[in-house]
């Protein structure tokens, strides 16, 4: 039955695009957008910008063991629902293999019950698009889609390199890959505005997004 | 269904409604003006969208295969469904042979259009609703009245009564509050969910990839938790490349919303791949025509191209005064006057086309600046064609024809209808007509005429006409 309906279903296309009246778009248009060279200093300066915007709190470390301690701070006490720590950023993994034996740790491998229950995520990320103040998460082994989704905080720690200025920019580097992987652009906590367009954090995604950047 | 005018008729006398739809009408369209006003080159990128959607429309045939081809490629299964029933039967089909029992649904205006819960509840299968207005909308058995707001006709009264009522929480008012209960409910159906349903905001030709936008995270929880995914999504949904989606992703969330971006944009690719730990085990695709190829066929087509963002409602007067319900299908305001009509066909739905004043709103706002005038007017002129204009309409336009092209008969009627309504008005209204008038009359006051008529005053102020009058022939 599906067959059927696939060679229907084309067939009339085939036949109205011809019949029907498309109109034309108008002439001397660019063919696709430019992106402008931006000073590195500048694309960190418009993020804290846009997070500011989105209420994305964000610290900005000056190295690698201050991340690891900025990071520790942040989870300290609660349960957490982790990337496999060896993809985290900065070795960040090795810095808080210590301190995680004293809290409750989830992983992508646990029960999506268990998975559930974690207060914090914890993530590194792929790129972040300073324009918008988007986080760009490709999903892949050790790095579960839930960390940036199910817990109500999310701290994201961000390598300062991989800050780019727009979508465009980013899916540009990704576009040659042989299959685009599960990529989910998140700008800023989970929000909604349904009941009487007041704006409510934390209805399904995290309420709290909490920003960590290295140098 | 009740009779279009009757539902208007309802919308009108609802103060509660005209209320809750201007204030969120207005804020949105000012919060839209803004975002577009911060968005370098809007006018260029709005054409180039324009130009992208359109264009693939020359060839949607070998698009949508190049889409499939694509898709398979990833490991997603392909369905076509030539209408709403038959997506719907894909859908149960599907749930049957993956023995799945309990779906969760993001926001979605096609399966609106389908309605695909109707048929899933027969076929023995638990849906629900996600999006926190849709979930409202599911539990007050309603239908969404806003592309993007479904229940910006309910107070946060309304809804607190609702969720009270149907699922036993104690009543409170609070959005905060209600949110926070939602998100607990809805979290418990999320990890039982076997099947997850979505739209399709995109679908990436090149890519073989669809795009779906949420600002509260549903959509990712359903394409992530439930060991299936289905998509449905209409043909007409294509973008040829990211590049393209770049684009439509600029305009998009500034549009609808005021954001630069939605909170949630993700691109799905397929089901899980090897070493992953979450994401579906299998993802449909179901592509749908349900009337879109025979609206490629006509003047119409370049309806298609809309990309749902429902700016063309928050600008429209007559939505602003009448709200989603009044248009009677899943496709509220102007874009809903030519949608409905264009997959339903033009017979049952022939008064849509004039819920609009043509003021070329809808057409300013349109971030791919579709003609939404000129097809309004084109399925009027069908109607007419059609014998939608009955005998007396024609007598009464022959008749004004008559009149209007002998001065000295026009001088007279006018003279006297005048005098006519003058004696019926009070306190300078009209409020009711006799005959024909009362459809006039019949949600709204008419001002009675003036004693004087324009050709009295420009008599007095002599007939060579200074503009400032006064000074008469001599001055």
């Amino acid at each position: 039955m599906d067959k059927a309906s696939r060679t229907s279903i084309l067939a009339r296309v085939r036949q109205s695009q011809i019949r029907g009246f498309i109109p034309e778009s108008p002439e001397g248009l660019p063919d696709g957008l430019v992106a402008k060279k931006t000073d590195p200093a500048d694309l960190l300066f418009r993020l804290q910008e846009e997070f500011n915007l989105l209420g994305v709190k964000t610290f900005i470390e000056a190295s690698e063991e201050a991340v690891c301690d900025r990071v520790q701070k942040l989870i300290a006490g609660k349960s957490v629902l982790s990337w496999d720590l060896d993809q985290l950023p900065y070795g960040l993994g090795k810095g808080l293999e210590i301190s995680l034996q004293n809290q409750t740790v989830y992983y992508g491998r646990d029960s999506k019950e268990d998975q559930a229950k974690a207060e914090i995520g914890l993530t590194g990320c792929e790129a972040v698009l300073a324009e918008t103040g988007s986080l760009a998460m490709i999903s892949a082994t050790g790095k579960p889609r839930t960390a940036s989704l199910l817990p109500y905080v999310h701290v994201v720690v961000i390598r300062r390199s991989d800050i780019v200025m727009s979508m465009g920019e980013f899916l540009e580097k990704h576009k040659s890959r042989e299959w685009l992987p599960y990529l989910v652009f998140i700008t800023g906590p989970s929000r909604t505005a349904d009941i009487e367009l007041s704006l409510t954090l934390g209805v399904h995604g995290p309420g709290e997004v909490i920003a960590v950047i290295g140098s | 269904m009740s009779h279009f005018l009757d539902r208007v008729e309802t919308a009108l006398r609802d103060d509660h409604l005209q209320g809750a739809l201007h204030s969120a009408t207005e804020r949105l369209w000012s919060r839209r003006s803004a975002a577009l006003d911060g968005l370098e080159n809007s006018d260029t990128i709005r054409d180039m969208a324009r130009r992208s959607k359109l264009g693939l429309l020359r060839d949607l045939a070998g698009n949508l295969e190049t889409f499939e081809k694509n898709l398979i490629r990833n490991g997603i299964k392909v369905h076509w469904a030539q209408n709403g029933k038959e997506a719907n039967r894909i859908v149960v089909e599907i749930a049957r042979k993956s023995g799945c029992k309990r779906a969760v649904k993001s926001k979605s205006m096609v399966t609106e259009e389908t309605h695909l819960n109707h048929d899933l509840l027969e076929a023995g299968l638990d849906v629900l609703e996600t999006d926190l207005g849709e979930y409202i909308v599911q539990l007050a058995e309603t239908t969404p009245s806003h592309i993007i707001l479904p229940i910006i006709h309910m107070t946060r009264q309304d809804i607190g009564k609702i969720m009270h009522n149907r699922i036993s929480v104690p009543y409170t008012d609070s959005p905060e509050e209600l949110a926070k209960i939602a998100r607990v409910k809805l979290r418990e159906a999320f990890l039982s969910a076997d099947l997850g349903i979505t739209g399709a905001n995109f679908g990436v030709i090149d890519s073989g990839a669809i795009c779906l936008v949420s600002n509260e995270g549903n959509a990712r929880l359903v394409t992530t938790l439930p060991r299936v995914h289905v998509a449905i999504m209409g043909i007409e949904k294509l973008v040829p490349s990211l590049a393209d989606l770049d684009l439509m992703i600029k305009i998009l969330a500034r549009s609808a919303t005021g954001q630069k971006i939605t909170t949630y944009t993700s691109l799905v690719s397929g089901p899980r791949r090897p070493g992953e730990l979450d994401g579906p085990e299998e993802m449909h695709v179901v592509l749908l025509d349900n009337g879109r190829t025979n609206i490629l066929g006509g003047d119409l087509a370049e309806i298609l191209g809309c990309i749902r963002c429902g700016a063309c409602l928050n600008a429209c007067p007559v939505y602003k005064n009448i709200g989603g319900h009044a248009y009677g299908d899943t496709y509220p305001g102007p874009i809903g006057a030519i949608v409905t009509p264009g997959l339903r066909g033009l017979e049952n739905w022939k008064e849509l086309p004039d819920a609009s004043s043509l003021c070329g709103a809808c057409r300013e706002v349109c971030p791919v600046r579709l003609d939404i005038p000129r097809m309004l007017l084109k399925l009027r002129q069908t109607g007419v064609e059609e014998g939608r204009s009955p005998f007396t309409l024609k007598f009464i336009m022959k008749g004004f024809g008559m009149v209007v092209s002998r001065p000295w008969l026009y001088r007279l009627s006018a003279r006297w209808g005048g005098r006519l309504a003058r004696v019926v008005a009070k306190a300078g209204w009209i409020h009711k007509l006799p005959g024909l008038g009362g459809g006039w009359t019949r949600s709204r006051e008419m001002r009675a005429p003036v004693a004087k008529s324009f050709q009295d005053l420009w008599k007095e102020r002599g007939s060579t006409g200074s503009p400032t009058g006064g000074r008469g022939k001599n001055g």
